[in-house]
């Protein structure tokens, strides 16, 4: 099993992490300077201590997160981290234009000497509002612009598109991608409808701030799709997301957690926001799932129900060993819990040294 | 239905191919494969221009036979000028009519457009000298894209997101809107027109 380094370059300064969209009257450039420059130490420390993946994603209008393009975060980390892959998960796809996203895609992957991992998200529905665009397209909007993406990739004559959302009269992309026929490719499989969809054309899933019970439907999910679609997915096809932090001791690595607030999720930091996207018909035909994914939930819950890795590294390593077991998963994308300075880079240390040899035998 | 728009003619008292006519103003000639009926997208397409759908019938022969038939057939009409557009087993008489003498028509041949071809010969696509715009489904299994890619290294190539071999049936909106935009601008078709501007 590998494991994955995931910094949302969350904002260090005075801010609530509770509103969608945060006021700029928050906002300090000196503490942004400073969550950048914390940000790339911990994913350095990550590629030191073993990590075989550092991750960053696409969020807008919040101190959750700092990284609106992730191909921006990732074109820095191809000069900054020197061994681990670069999985950008991902950007944001229906609210982007494809040709742009395969063209800086292919630019990291370049930079990166072939490192890029490309993982293909719808997000989280308030991106939505962001650019403007109507959630309820966002499947058909994926669908198309992953159809696209692949083709530009693979295609080594000029084509035009003529598609339902996406048009274009020529495209033909400078830099191509250097893992060849394209670099491997991931999207959510929360839902029964992504993981069908993914099944079908063979993308591996990942599942972020989830829990371990609703993963592991939808994994199974996955596999018998998979099945009836003629392939069998490999451990590394299947991504599991969750907070961490170790310490040296079970009591300390509690005790720093114990500071952390309760999780909102972005989408239900705003009423009107949550409330429209359900409307909308976002979430499929598995809604309360997908709701229920999210919920706010105590300390304790979220670390019977997988969504956090909290204590000491043995403590950690039983965490990990029951993701594995329950899910088959093969990549563990780890969110740095608590943003706690030398703590927090000692609990990456402890990771890499401590569990993550033992998990590679899982 | 879009066959109701249409009425059937048949050219030099009855003598020539029968084909579907509807519209006003330049002319489209439109081939079909086999016996297929004009699709939505010829009636897109009428709502602007002049269009006359012909089938390729089955005892029609050659898709080179067929291409004679239906040149003699226009030029009986008079038409000084059409665009041409075939689909299917149609695109093959498509491209052997772009290739017929200007004699044997009694016309000139503006822009060429080919809906997922189905068995034009290489030799055919080589001697190609008009603006043509080839369009694949992007759920068409025979991966042709690349031949005419190469064999039309001037052409232009789209795919059409969705469709399999009947794009007219199945992308109707799409197959007329580049159809239209080909015939009306040939290569400067490539920069768009559409206005990006949400309120004015």
């Amino acid at each position: 099993m590998k494991a994955s380094l995931f910094c949302t370059a969350r904002y260090m300064g005075a801010a609530p992490h509770d509103v969608w969209p945060l006021s700029g009257e928050y906002y300090s450039s000196d503490a942004a300077v400073r969550s950048m420059e914390t940000t790339f130490d911990q994913f350095r420390c990550a590629d030191e201590f073993g990590f075989d993946w550092v991750t960053v994603a696409e969020h807008h209008y919040s101190a959750f997160s700092l990284s609106p393009n992730p191909m921006v975060m990732a074109g820095a980390l191809s000069q900054i981290v020197r061994r681990a892959k670069i999985a950008v998960l991902g950007p944001t796809l229906p609210i982007l234009n494809p040709v742009r996203v395969a063209e800086e895609l292919a630019m990291i992957d370049t930079m990166s000497g072939g490192r890029l991992v490309a993982g293909m998200m719808r997000g989280t529905p308030n991106e939505y509002v962001t650019y403007n665009v109507n959630p309820a397209e966002s499947r058909e909007r994926f669908a198309e612009a992953l159809h696209l993406i692949r083709r530009a990739w693979t295609e080594t004559r000029p084509f035009g598109w003529l598609g339902r959302y996406y048009q274009y009269r020529t495209i033909s992309i400078w830099p191509r991608p250097v893992q060849q026929p394209h670099p491997p490719l991931y999207m959510s499989g929360s839902s029964p409808e992504a993981g069908a969809f993914a099944a079908r054309n063979r993308i591996g899933i990942g599942f972020a701030f989830t829990t371990v019970p609703l993963a592991k439907s939808a994994v199974q999910h996955y596999r018998a799709c998979a099945r009836e679609a003629g392939w069998e997915p490999m451990t590394e096809d299947v991504i599991y997301r969750a907070m961490f932090h170790v310490a040296d001791t079970d009591e300390e690595a509690f005790a720093d957690m114990s500071t952390l607030p309760p999780r909102i999720s972005l989408v239900d930091q705003n009423k009107a926001v949550a409330e429209g996207v359900l409307q909308s018909g976002y979430y499929g035909a598995d809604v309360v799932a997908q709701r229920q994914r999210t919920s706010r939930r105590e300390l304790a819950d979220r670390i019977t129900l997988g969504q956090v890795i909290v204590g000491g590294p043995d403590t950690v390593l039983a965490q990990v060993r029951r993701i594995r077991d329950e899910l088959g998963a093969g990549i563990l994308d780890l969110v740095v819990g608590a943003q706690l300075g030398e703590r927090t880079l000692h609990s990456i240390e402890l990771f890499g040294t401590k569990v993550l040899p033992r998990m590679r035998e899982l | 239905m879009p066959e109701r728009i249409f009425a059937q003619r048949r050219a030099d008292e009855g003598r020539r191919p029968p084909y579907w006519e509807a519209g006003s103003g330049e002319t489209i000639v439109a081939i079909v494969g086999g016996d297929r009926l004009p699709t939505r997208a010829h009636a897109l397409l009428a709502e602007r221009r002049h269009v006359m759908v012909f089938a390729t019938a089955a005892d029609a022969g050659t898709p080179r036979e067929a291409a004679r038939r239906i040149g003699a057939a226009v030029k009986a009409l008079g038409i000084a000028r059409f665009d041409l557009m075939g689909e299917g087993v149609g695109a093959a008489a498509a491209l052997w009519l772009a290739l017929a003498p200007q004699a044997d028509i009694g016309a000139e041949i503006g822009s060429v457009v080919l809906a997922a071809p189905d068995g034009p010969s290489d030799e055919a696509f080589r001697e190609m000298r008009r603006p043509v715009l080839v369009l694949c489904g992007t759920k068409d299994p025979s991966e042709a894209g690349d031949r005419y890619r190469t064999l039309l290294p001037d052409g232009h190539f789209m795919f059409v997101y969705g469709a399999g071999r009947a794009i007219g049936a199945e992308r109707p909106e799409a197959l007329a809107f580049i159809a239209r935009e080909f015939f009306e601008r040939r290569d400067l078709f490539l920069v768009s027109r559409e206005s990006g501007m949400a309120f004015p």
